[in-house]
């Protein structure tokens, strides 16, 4: 009947999505969206779709094939550099993964799929949201490599131990981790220039590029005017020297300290 | 089996108080005849029939006033009762307040004597024949005083009053599910909670809101206890919207603590807190109990999402309005994790707090960490994680926990910070356990840079120089401190003056000067605590 025809076919299209997108060395983007896209129209026919159908009414083999569309499409979307892209699917597969968890065979995808989740939070710095999608992950699950390794690099963020992080570049456990991490390495240099100006007063130049892993002075200069730190790149004397931070505050909060003094009056006056 | 309905209600409306609650218990027990038993001998099945007669005055004079804390002082005389619950005594609580025309009287009575009780006095199912009920009753009767006679009469014309108090039905299912639930009976008790949810709702009286809410309350946790929870919480939110629709506070409060719960079972902590934000908690008629389950439930939200400062204030607060003598389990959880969110803040917190009585115990674990923290050690951080870390994977705290490595760091570095004023980083590298020194400078910049520390480093010499201290009164420091104890008084105040009512009795107010004065006492030791612990 129509029904199987139609799981038929959406499982043919699964499978060339997989070719695809599987691909080595690297996935084949165009084929993959264009299957992509037909698959979708596929799945709209199926009876069971996730968040419509409760765990126990659902089809089985089609929740499978949904799930492992959506796996499929976070990784081509990662592939293209797409991350609203790669979020949207990855919501989709979520709800795979949380509600019908206890029906559905644990997928091969799903520690690599959330490990790229929480790299994605951590690469664009919305760590209250990293922490909340990790409260999810039940804590027994944390030792595995591609939970591991997002854990370990949110740790050496904050303690700012960001050499451990640069060469963490090494160690993915995925190749669909570097484009994550990459973009992290952009924001933690950041991080480095902005420690480093509060910290040191001057730095020599050559330490400033290893720090900062630029390689030469024209880069630093560029890099130190679109920030616009106020850096003075010294060739001659070979320092960079920072800002000077003055900071000795001599005037009075007087907004904070009138709101403040005005709400003391009105309480007093409620006292009766 | 219970004895027939005509059989008791006739002589029990002639019949003076007590022997009339002897009566009851005779007419079940076909072979015990205490005819001598006729001083007040208190067997817990009379003191426990008192008890609910008690409850059921207090009852009608709520529904009579319309007032909420008459239904408040019913609820709370539940706990009492629940400790004298039995199923005879059940039995005759059904007998006495229930209609029998009531749909849910079959069902409790099902489910009661479902229920394997060893059996306090010796009784056998009865069926009292009317005669010898009867021929009791002309012998009594020929002893009554004329008092005793009006007293009767009064009584009979209270009950038969009663029986038209839909309240008191419901009452009376509550604490059929509470016994059920006691019991371990757990599907007949979200059996019966259900059908006491539906009988509340189709009376749609407001004065029936709190024993609802409460029935909710039951119906949840007997869900929770057979593991359905992720089921039900269509059906939460479902009945959240109607309590909010009918403005039914106590309901909606309940309700939303239910949901929270429910979600935190489950880690979701985004659905949870966008139910938090979406939502407002009724402050004004819920019971102090429900804003302690709510301020603990949104701290432990906050400080998920690393929101420090407001979830320390909330479990602070859930800890301040949990009952001081009892609810020791919710007490020490809102502790352990106000203990963490503490050390995540930046604070240690004093010993006082991790010796209370009865707690010293559970919150070792939690002694070892702070211990770890205060001095800065990573080494005695990571041993005690180790040692402790089932522990805390069963309260949950762990996530937190693993949060706290980097406070530790910088713990230390503060502590090294005001006791050098100049330090090689290769010192510091190896006072801290960090692993390179490179890895230090690094970590020592973004310390500097995040106001922790006050220094400077000197790539050239590889060392940390800290800044002068400036004087703190010079800043405006002392001025914010105050302002923070000041606007706290404020508060307290405040909510005092609307927790105020008119005495009823002497007695109430007594007790709310006492309780006044315990506070203020409370607050006083805080304030000199805090004192100590800035300068």
């Amino acid at each position: 009947n129509s029904r199987s025809a139609m799981a038929a076919a959406a499982a043919s299209l699964l499978k060339s999505l997989r070719e695809a997108a599987l691909k080595k060395p690297s996935p084949d983007v165009a084929t993959a969206s264009k299957v992509l896209g037909q698959l979708k129209v596929a799945i709209m026919s199926f009876s069971s779709l996730p968040g419509m159908t409760p765990a126990a009414e659902a089809n089985k083999d089609e929740l499978l094939l949904i799930r492992e569309t959506y796996e499929l499409a976070c990784l081509v979307m990662v592939e293209q550099k797409d991350i609203p892209g790669f979020e949207r699917h990855m919501s989709l597969a979520k709800t795979c993964y949380s509600d019908y968890g206890s029906v559905l065979p644990q997928s091969e995808y799903q520690y690599q799929l959330q490990g790229l989740n929480l790299l994605c939070l951590l690469a664009q710095s919305k760590i209250a949201e990293f922490h909340t999608e990790l409260e999810l992950i039940p804590v027994d699950l944390w030792e595995n490599p591609c939970i591991k390794f997002p854990i370990k690099l949110e740790q050496y963020l904050m303690e700012g131990s960001y050499p451990k992080v640069l060469t963490s570049v090494d160690q993915v456990p995925a190749p669909s981790f570097h484009y994550f991490v990459s973009m992290l390495s952009g924001t933690v240099r950041d991080s480095i220039a902005e420690s480093s100006e509060a910290a040191y007063e001057s730095l020599p130049l050559d330490e400033a590029l290893r720090m900062l892993k630029i390689s030469t002075v024209e880069e630093l200069e560029d890099y130190a005017s679109m920030r616009e730190r106020g850096w003075d790149v010294d060739r001659a004397g070979k320092m960079v020297r920072f800002r000077e931070e003055h900071k000795v505050d001599l005037e009075v909060p007087s907004q904070r300290l009138i709101v403040e003094t005005l709400s003391y009056a009105k309480e007093l006056e409620r006292i009766v | 089996p219970v004895s027939s309905g005509s059989g008791i209600c006739s002589p029990f409306a002639a019949m003076p108080k007590d022997e009339a609650d002897k009566m009851k218990d005779e007419g079940k027990d076909e072979g015990e005849k205490k005819p001598e038993d006729e001083e007040k001998k208190v067997d817990p099945l009379t003191a426990a029939m008192n008890e609910l007669k008690n409850a059921m005055q207090t009852m009608e004079k709520a529904v009579s006033s319309k007032e909420s804390r008459f239904m408040s002082r019913v609820i709370r005389q539940v706990t009492k009762l629940r400790r004298m619950l039995s199923k005879t005594m059940l039995s005759q609580g059904i007998e006495t307040y229930v209609p029998a025309d009531s749909p849910v009287r079959e069902q409790m009575i099902s489910f009661l004597s479902k229920i394997d009780e060893p059996m306090q006095v010796e009784e056998t199912p009865s069926t009292t024949p009317p005669k010898e009920g009867d021929k009791m009753e002309t012998e009594e009767e020929k002893e009554k005083s004329e008092e005793e006679k009006a007293k009767e009469k009064e009584l009979a014309a209270w009950h038969k009053k009663m029986l038209g108090v839909p309240e008191a039905e419901v009452f009376v299912q509550l604490l059929v599910t509470i016994y059920l639930l006691d019991k371990k009976a757990y599907e007949d008790e979200i059996a019966c909670a259900s059908s006491l949810i539906q009988r509340a709702q189709s009376f749609n009286r407001r004065t029936m809101d709190q024993l609802l809410s409460r029935g909710y309350f039951y119906w949840a946790r007997g869900i929770e206890l057979t593991g359905r929870s992720s089921q039900v919480r269509n059906e939460l939110l479902a009945a959240y919207r109607t309590a909010a629709l009918k403005h039914d506070q106590v309901g909606q409060a309940t309700l939303l603590n239910l949901l929270l719960r429910n979600y935190l079972e489950f880690n979701l902590y985004e659905q949870a807190d966008t139910l938090m934000r979406r939502t407002e908690f009724p402050e004004g008629d819920a019971s102090n109990n429900q804003l302690a389950r709510y301020l603990y439930y949104t701290g432990r939200i906050k400080a998920v999402q690393l929101e420090y400062t407001d979830a320390f204030r909330n479990l602070q607060q859930a800890a301040r309005k949990a009952p001081q003598q009892s609810a020791l389990g919710f007490r020490k959880t809102v502790y352990k994790f106000s203990i963490v969110v503490q050390l995540l803040l930046g604070e240690i917190p004093d010993r006082s707090t991790l010796s209370q009585k009865g707690m010293v115990g559970a919150l070792k674990p939690y002694l070892d960490i702070s211990q770890a923290v205060r001095v800065g050690d990573l080494e005695a951080f990571h041993k005690a994680m180790q040692e402790h870390a089932e522990t805390f994977k069963a309260d949950k705290t762990y996530s937190l926990i693993v949060r706290l490595r980097h406070n530790v760091i910088k713990t230390g570095l503060k502590k090294i910070n005001t006791a050098y004023s100049k330090i090689q980083l290769q010192d510091v590298c190896e006072k801290l356990g960090l692993d390179s020194v490179e890895d230090t400078e690094f970590i020592v910049a973004k310390c500097i840079q995040d106001a922790v520390i006050d220094a400077t480093v000197n790539h050239a010499t590889q060392t940390m120089m800290s800044k002068a201290n400036l004087d703190v009164y010079a800043t405006a420091e002392p001025q914010m401190q105050l302002h923070k104890r000041v606007a706290f008084c404020l508060d307290m105040h405040n909510q005092a003056v609307k927790a105020m009512r008119y005495a009823e009795n002497a007695k109430a107010e007594w007790e709310s000067a006492e309780e006044r004065r315990e506070r203020l006492k409370q607050e006083e030791e805080m304030m000199n605590e805090m004192d100590e612990e800035e300068f």
